[in-house]
């Protein structure tokens, strides 16, 4: 282990800390490492969420486990039956990989909202998720692409789905000394998916004031089999509203008209939970929530429609 | 000084900015930056209230703690009331009172940040809750809380001509509007900090400021101390936009480390830049307008209410929105300025032109429409174009009584070479309107009024068009002035305290002395911050730099450039008379005869001197040698802007799609240098129309998003890249080469032409900013 220290005390820097610091080699040297140093200790991926979070004193750790360099956890590939996005893959390298698939180009689209590109080469898939904003742009689409997460242990793996991985705003299924290694999306056997994703946001450097996000899957004759809508920003986690997605199953792309896709917006925003703050009010959120979902489904139509 | 010559060699070229390499490497340092020897810390105590007054305060603990070296409360502070320019603040650096949620109270020093911040919480205050009010409406009704012993409003500001009573029965069309106006942030990139450091009892102040001047007499006037005690270094203070000119931190400062003895510096957090020091006003419109059949102007008739915060004492925002809009046969404005228990209001960018003059340009706007009249035609048909009289004309303390009794007052002698005083002088917007036009293809794109050009779904697209005027810089506080040295190796430095806010003007006013010295512009350097080197200057606030430190740098060079010749013809050319030589690239030689061998340079000129005995200088200092014209009576910038945006109705989300905008600011020294600063203008407009606003809590009046994630400034990438930045240089009589200000008209231009295009793209007008939520509000409402 590496000893380092980071004390720049007084008026150059924002940076005021003094911590240990390791460099595992591996993922289960890192939980080993975890394990032995205990709550004090923190992983630290791209850094660009804890470096906030660490300015404003709302956190503090003893120990920093610096995770970035492993690559077994640095990945992006396209199986037969899956996607699998490695924790540690940066948001660039997910808005590199358009051209692996047309849900990693929806992905990669997404990543594009995201924070700056100079950002976006530090901060990681993994990092996004473990820090399990509401807001987040890309927690919405793997909800609804149904994706599940793997995570590593000190006695093994375990996989969660990405709808449960959220248990409330900066709270994860991560338990003790427990690391997120994967994304993994599920592609269908047989038929198509496609998923789009849509925001409200103000300025190009911008949070999601509302999002959402859909997948619809169709079988070759157009038939949908399944759908699924997921909503951001207008609960403490993602929103899967059945209650949108439900009454599209067993639909033929064709009848997908307008009417239907609005209902389902209505719908969707039913199972909003917005509140009202400085960014935008509850009313204007849920409202959002309709075109988004409207949107984002007529996004997925046209794509299945090519 | 005439105008006359346009073959310019070194005003009108694009010249890289002096100090871009060290910008893009990040090595110019800015105040922050800045450390002196056995340096302490310190931080303030904030307010919590909105008003209170201190009971009681104990510092014992917080003087106990190891590392503190001393606590600042009102007990040690001066009670005298000090003034930031064009009264931005009007206080005591401390008086025991808070008057808005975040208020300086006291200040501690330290060994560390650390060590300051944690004895910030063991000072012990025991607060007398005062009642407190927020809204200006409320603030200025008798029985409202007192905010300050001067009471709560400031006498009103009236322009007045005609009879409006009058104006209204020849009108054929009235229109009247109630707009209210949310708070813009300066929002600057960087942070600020202040360093003092006494010497005995002389003080040097180190901090990012645009007004270094106006900062040692803030500091003379709260200690009470001779100003020849206070230097005043100001460093870099990227963009300002008015923020950082003399600010209460500062003065705190100063009184802290002379308390501990001891050089101190305060260095702002983000959070205390935004939320702490000051903002522009809120600010409500109510109006009238009236116009014929034909499109006349009859009347306006506006009552505009600005509220300054706790230490603002502003009692006006902009008379140049007035006089562009001058032809108007009869108008009554009056402005009046409101304390009330927020944050501090004071100038921003283009103040008032951004608020007043975009209700007028709304006013205007439902006017045209109503007339059946193209928004470009409305505005040629009546805005001001030169040699027509200005509104601004009327008594004010600061002008020496009325009109007449003003002019009366100028010894004919200074005045005999003046433009007309209350008449513009140059320039208008009729010429940059139409090139305006004709660039963005306005005939072609403009399809009436509430009519976009396009409908896509649900997306809606429209042009629009706006102007802005704003003053040139100016003379209430006294005249800007430089001085330029000749050195004895021939190079050049300018003096003039105009501080350094990232617009250019280290490289502009060295074109200026270039230009007149006829020497090359990389001979010439540039001090904008030392008070001990520089004579007394505005500062570059009001559109001044350009315009009245140009004036004083050119005048100061022209007397430099006088003395270097008559001491070349007296030693070199056989006493023949100075008018008959002539410079060219640093060398001196017979106006006659341009490619003579009988050439000299400056350093000859001058060393010949340094040889002799006689005990004359081998440097040369050259100054103006008369005040500059009282410019705010004849002088104004222009901006035209022509805008495309795409509305998504169900969103409320607004795009923009395209770009123009002409300015008039006369001769352009710098077209590179110039053109940013329109385009930055532009942004900030748009941004203020469609984003920026500062979010006040509802009871307490604290900012809740002094945060630039929530506190939305558009980006280059908001902002479309094709967009247009032309020029129309309506050459001026005074002004250095011709030239004039430029850098607040741009703003206001841009949200009056973002506004209508919005209007025509869906129909409804939108208070500002046109926030998506607002947007659909207000299509929902209609």
């Amino acid at each position: 282990m590496n000893e380092a220290v980071v004390d720049e005390s007084g008026t150059d820097g924002v940076m005021r800390a003094r911590f240990d610091y390791a460099r595992p080699a591996t993922a289960q040297e890192a939980i080993k490492l975890k394990s032995q140093l205990g709550e004090k200790a923190r992983y630290w991926a791209g850094g660009t969420d804890m470096t906030l979070l660490w300015q404003r004193s709302e956190i503090q750790f003893d120990h920093c486990i610096d995770i970035r360099q492993l690559d077994e956890l640095d990945y992006i590939s396209v199986e037969p039956d899956s996607i699998r996005i490695g924790a540690m893959a940066s948001l660039s390298l997910l808005e590199r990989s358009a051209e692996a698939h047309h849900l990693l180009a929806t992905l990669s689209d997404i990543t594009k909202l995201m924070c700056t590109p100079q950002t976006r080469t530090l901060a990681t898939v993994g990092g996004n998720l473990c820090n399990a904003s509401p807001a987040s742009d890309l927690s919405p689409a793997f909800v609804a692409m149904n994706a599940q997460v793997v995570i590593l242990g000190e006695d093994g793996e375990r996989s969660v789905g990405m709808f449960e991985f959220f248990e409330g705003v900066n709270k994860t299924a991560l338990r003790g000394t427990e690391l997120l290694k994967e994304v993994t999306i599920p592609l269908p056997s047989a038929g198509q998916i496609a998923a789009s994703y849509r925001r409200i946001d103000r300025t190009v450097v911008d949070i999601a004031l509302v999002n959402a996000a859909s997948a619809l899957t169709v079988s070759d004759s157009g038939e949908i089999k399944k759908a699924s809508i997921a909503l951001g920003a207008v609960a403490p986690v993602i929103v899967r509203s059945e209650a949108a997605a439900q009454p599209l199953i067993g639909r033929t792309l064709d009848e997908l008209d307008d009417a239907m896709l609005a209902a389902a917006g209505e719908a969707a925003s039913k199972d909003a939970k917005p509140i009202s703050d400085v960014r935008a009010s509850a009313g204007y959120r849920r409202d959002m929530v309709k075109v988004m979902v409207r949107r984002s489904l007529a996004d997925c139509v046209e794509q299945l429609k090519g | 000084m005439g105008t006359t010559q346009r073959n310019f060699s070194v005003v009108g070229k694009g010249a890289h900015v002096k100090d871009a390499r060290e910008k893009v490497t990040g090595s110019l340092k800015y105040a922050v930056d800045l450390k002196v020897q056995n340096m302490a810390s310190g931080k303030i105590l904030r307010c919590p209230h909105p008003h209170a007054k201190i009971v009681r305060i104990d510092t014992s603990k917080a003087e106990a703690l190891p590392g503190v070296l001393g606590v600042l409360t009102h007990e040690d502070v001066p009670q005298n009331d000090w003034e930031s320019a064009w009264f931005n603040y009007r206080g005591k650096a401390l008086d025991g009172t808070g008057r808005f949620v975040g208020d300086d109270i006291a200040a501690v020093a330290a060994q560390s940040e650390e060590i300051a911040e944690h004895a910030l919480e063991l000072i012990d205050v025991e607060y007398e809750i005062l009642p407190h009010v927020l809204d200006m409406e409320k603030a200025r009704e008798s029985g409202a809380p007192e905010i300050r012993c001067e009471g709560n409003e400031r006498d009103p500001y009236i322009v007045k001509w005609g009879d409006t009573d009058e104006g209204s029965a020849q009108a054929d069309f009235t229109v009247d509007c109630d707009i209210f106006y949310e708070s813009q942030q300066y929002a600057p990139l960087g942070r600020n900090a202040c360093i003092a450091e006494w010497l005995g009892d002389k003080v040097t102040v180190w901090t990012s400021s645009q007004t270094p001047s106006e900062l040692r007499d803030g500091v003379h006037e709260a200690l009470g101390i001779p100003l020849s005690k206070v230097r005043v270094m100001a460093m870099p203070c990227g963009s300002s936009f008015g923020q950082w000119w003399s600010n209460n931190f500062m003065i705190i400062t100063v009184l802290l480390a002379r308390k501990i003895r001891q050089a101190v510096k305060i260095e702002l957090t983000n959070e205390e830049c935004m939320a702490t020091v000051k903002r522009r006003h809120l600010e409500r419109t109510r109006g009238k307008m009236g116009c014929t059949k034909d499109g006349q102007i009859t009347f306006a008739q506006i009552d505009h209410l600005i509220d300054n915060g706790g230490y603002g004492f502003k009692d006006d925002v902009g008379f140049f929105c007035v006089d562009m809009w001058g032809k108007a046969r009869n108008g009554h404005y009056a402005v009046h300025g409101i304390n009330t228990n927020l944050v501090t209001a004071g100038c921003m960018r283009g103040v008032g032109d951004c608020t007043l003059g975009a209700s007028v340009e709304r006013l205007a706007d439902r006017l045209a429409e109503k007339a059946d009249m193209d928004p470009v035609d409305f505005r040629i048909k009546n805005q001001i174009v030169a040699g027509d009289e200005l509104r601004m004309q009327h008594s004010r303390d600061n002008m020496k009584g009325n009109r007449d009794a003003y002019i009366a007052s100028i010894p004919p002698h200074l005045r005999k070479d003046w433009p007309e005083l209350f008449h513009l002088s140059a320039g208008g917007t009729r010429a940059i309107l139409e090139r305006g036009a004709e660039a963005f293809r306005w005939k072609e794109r403009w399809k009436g009024w509430a009519t976009p050009h396009t409908v896509d779904g649900p997306l809606k697209r429209a042009v629009g068009v706006g102007t802005g005027a704003h003053v040139c810089g100016v003379e209430f506080e006294g005249s800007s002035s430089a001085m330029v040295r000749i050195n004895p190796d021939g190079s050049a430095k300018v003096h003039c305290a105009v501080g350094r806010q990232g617009r250019g003007s280290e490289t502009t006013q060295c074109q200026v002395a270039a230009e007149e010295l006829g020497l090359p512009l990389d001979m010439i350097e540039i001090e904008t911050g030392d008070t001990d080197s520089c004579p007394w200057n505005h500062g570059s606030l009001a559109s001044s730099t350009m315009y009245r430190t140009g004036w004083a740098t050119r005048a100061a060079s022209n007397d430099a450039r006088r003395q270097l010749l008559e001491i070349a013809a007296r030693e070199f050319f056989d006493g023949i008379a100075p008018e008959e030589l002539d410079i060219t690239d640093g060398e001196i030689h017979p106006k006659e005869e341009p490619r003579s061998n009988r050439r000299f340079t400056f350093s000859q000129v001058l060393n010949e001197l340094r040889s002799e005995t006689l005990g004359q200088t081998s440097s040369i200092t050259g100054r103006p040698a008369v005040p500059m014209p009282p410019s705010t009576t004849f002088a104004r910038q222009f901006g035209a802007q022509f805008a495309e945006v795409e509305v998504d109705v169900e969103t409320g989300k607004i795009k923009i799609l395209d770009f123009v905008a002409v300015q008039d600011s006369g001769t352009v020294v710098n077209p590179q240098v110039l053109k940013n600063q329109v385009i930055g203008g532009a942004i900030c407009g748009a941004g203020f129309a469609i984003y920026e606003h500062l979010v006040f809590d509802e009871e307490t009046g604290a900012i809740k998003n002094a945060n630039l994630l929530d506190y939305k400034l558009l980006r280059c990438a908001d902002f479309p890249h094709q967009a247009q930045v032309l020029f129309e240089e309506s050459p001026d009589p005074v002004g250095p080469f011709g030239a004039r200000g430029a850098g607040e008209s741009p703003i206001a231009a841009g949200i009056s032409a973002v506004s209508q295009a919005v209007y025509n793209a869906i129909g409804v007008w939108v208070d500002l900013p046109m926030t998506p939520e607002r947007v659909v509000r207000a299509l929902n409402a209609a």
